[in-house]
């Protein structure tokens, strides 16, 4: 008994070291093996009704797509964007893209690559999309748009004039898009949709966001001011899981293109990752607490 | 004299832009929401490049004058340099400049594509490590609000998580349980008798949780407590935080707009 108490307390002043070594293991090795744990995903209320709203849409209906993150977050984000990007394609909306973050111009260009590469939808620029380029300022951007357009932006990011693009035609501020999806890693991010553009002009707002984002983002969430959320990888994983079986359900319809593979998106594999790498934290905290009342009761 | 007029701006302009959500005066509409939005973009072009030379100020003094670590000064200055000179000078591919910054066959391209984006990855990255040696060097059940933070921490930890969804009812019980008595431990003068209890408890409950067939209950479910957390006191605790916020930001423009706060200009 006292050896194990030892060992506990021991254990409670381990090398940061053998810490990191752990997580590193627990997250590499799920990443190498994605097959190794195959744990099914469960969709939560608030991954279901963004999928709803976007699912509601019409073909035609115009959705712009904000794109607030950058490298650093792009692991958490990147995923929903691709996910959300194919639902929308395969529902023929068109999509305006808009950067509020100087990366998020790389993360739009990405994010489109992605999905015109799988080769699943005959998208073009112009017809199906346009990219707007970035602007420094914020949620004065998104002001801008909220009330006027064209006074903010007056060429694509391709430096062409939004007046020659017939997919611009009509739009000219908030009101004109049928939804805006925000995906946000910070400030300008959901809640700056919220108050400067969507909630005033009452115009549907859902957000994909990192999950250290999602307390201040819940009270939008909890008022209907933002219609869903996706909360980080998880939530990423769960509207991939959506969007896997809805594109599955129209593989043999001529929205696809034929033969071309549906695979799930990349958050999927990851949550094994972050499944474990989550136990293991768990493990550590309760090690820690034993530790930490061990050493309390020898030293009282 | 210049003071004057910055701070005459300041009060003329921030009145204007209040008076434009309370007034209906469409030129005073139209000034708030096209021109003073223009003037913003405009301004915060200039405030960037204003940053821009800042940052190089303040980085050259340091590598001047050997300040203490005025080596990696030296990567800001030559990567800052590198990628003005991708960004605005050398191109690399077939597209204009402006447009060359998204074009795959563009120096500045390859450089965000093949460094800045695995680096900023790999620095956001490292967060997880230090979150789990702090998570085991500082989550401990000191007071009843450590418990509280240790309880919803766990919950969401693993609940938002796939693995969440396997822990069976029973699991989730005798951790609150568990943790019950880790609150109440000090409360107890004999160590047995605890001991005794918990025991007693951990085998008890679930007997009576089958007995009146309350298995099912979402308390017992992690993924769903952990939704129900974010969805009540997460919320409550939020909107908490952001009406005093609001109430902040309305003192301190209030102290802007009627020149009672100076600092804004340096002062």
């Amino acid at each position: 008994m006292y050896k194990l108490k030892n060992i506990f307390i021991y254990l409670g002043q381990l090398d940061r070291r053998y810490i990191f070594l752990l997580i590193a293991l627990s997250v590499l090795i799920p990443l190498m093996k994605p097959g190794l744990l195959n744990i099914p995903i469960k969709t939560t209320s608030n991954s279901e009704i963004v999928f709803e709203q976007l699912n509601n849409l019409n073909k035609g209906d115009k959705v712009l797509v904000s794109f607030a993150y950058g490298a650093s977050t792009k692991p958490e984000i990147h995923p929903m964007s691709i996910a959300v990007l194919q639902h929308l394609f395969s529902k023929g909306i068109k999509v305006y893209t808009v950067p509020l973050w100087p990366e998020g111009l790389m993360m739009a260009k990405y994010a489109l690559k992605e999905v015109i590469e799988s080769n699943l939808f005959d998208i073009k620029e112009h017809t199906d999309y346009v990219s707007l380029p970035y602007k420094a300022g914020g949620e004065i951007i998104i002001r801008g748009i909220a009330t006027d357009l064209r006074s903010i932006f007056t060429q694509d990011v391709n430096n062409i004039l939004l007046i020659d693009i017939p997919m611009m035609d009509g739009v000219h501020k908030v009101t004109d898009f049928d939804f805006i999806f925000d995906l946000s890693a910070g400030v300008p991010g959901n809640a700056e949709w919220v108050q400067f553009a969507c909630d005033e002009h009452n115009v549907p707002l859902s957000s994909g966001c990192t999950s250290i984002m999602v307390t201040d983002a819940i009270p939008y969430v909890e008022s209907g001011q933002i219609r869903g959320i996706l909360a980080g990888m998880p939530g990423a994983a769960e509207y991939e899981q959506m969007v896997f079986k809805y594109l599955s359900d129209l593989r043999d319809s001529e929205i696809l293109n034929e033969n071309t593979p549906i695979v799930p998106g990349k958050a999927t594999s990851r949550m094994s990752a972050q499944s474990i790498a989550h136990l293991l934290m768990v493990i550590f905290i309760i090690l820690g607490n034993i530790s930490y009342y061990l050493e309390q009761r020898r030293n009282d | 004299m210049k003071r004057k007029i910055a701070y005459f701006l300041v009060v003329f302009i921030g009145f204007l832009t209040l008076l434009g959500h309370f007034i209906s005066y469409p030129p005073l509409n139209n000034f708030i929401d096209n021109d003073a939005t223009q003037w913003f973009d405009i301004i915060s072009g200039f405030a960037a490049f204003l940053g821009v030379i800042n940052l190089l100020q303040l980085h050259l003094n340091k590598v001047a004058n050997k300040r203490s670590n005025w080596k990696f000064s030296i990567f800001t200055l030559v990567s800052f340099i590198v990628m003005i000179i991708f960004g605005f000078i050398y191109n690399g591919s077939n597209v204009a400049m402006g447009p060359h910054l998204k074009e795959e066959g563009s120096a500045f391209y390859w450089m965000f594509h093949n460094i800045y984006l695995p680096l900023g990855a790999t620095m956001f990255a490292l967060l997880a490590f230090f979150v789990a040696s702090a998570s085991y060097r500082a989550f401990k059940i000191r007071n009843f609000e450590a418990t509280l933070l240790l309880i919803s921490g766990i919950f969401l930890m693993i609940g938002r998580v796939p693995i969440g969804q396997l822990v069976p009812w029973w699991m989730s019980l005798e951790i609150y349980i568990f943790l019950l008595f880790a609150i109440i431990a000090s409360r107890f003068k004999e160590k047995k008798t605890m001991l005794y209890s918990m025991i007693g408890t951990m085998i008890f409950m679930p007997l009576l949780i089958l007995f009146f067939n309350l298995s099912d209950l979402g308390i017992f479910k992690i993924p769903e407590f952990q939704e129900w957390i974010m969805a009540v006191p997460a919320t409550a605790g939020s909107r908490a935080i952001m009406i005093g916020i609001a109430l902040g930001t309305i003192a301190q423009s209030y102290r802007i707009i009627t020149g009672r706060e100076r600092s804004i200009l340096g002062d």
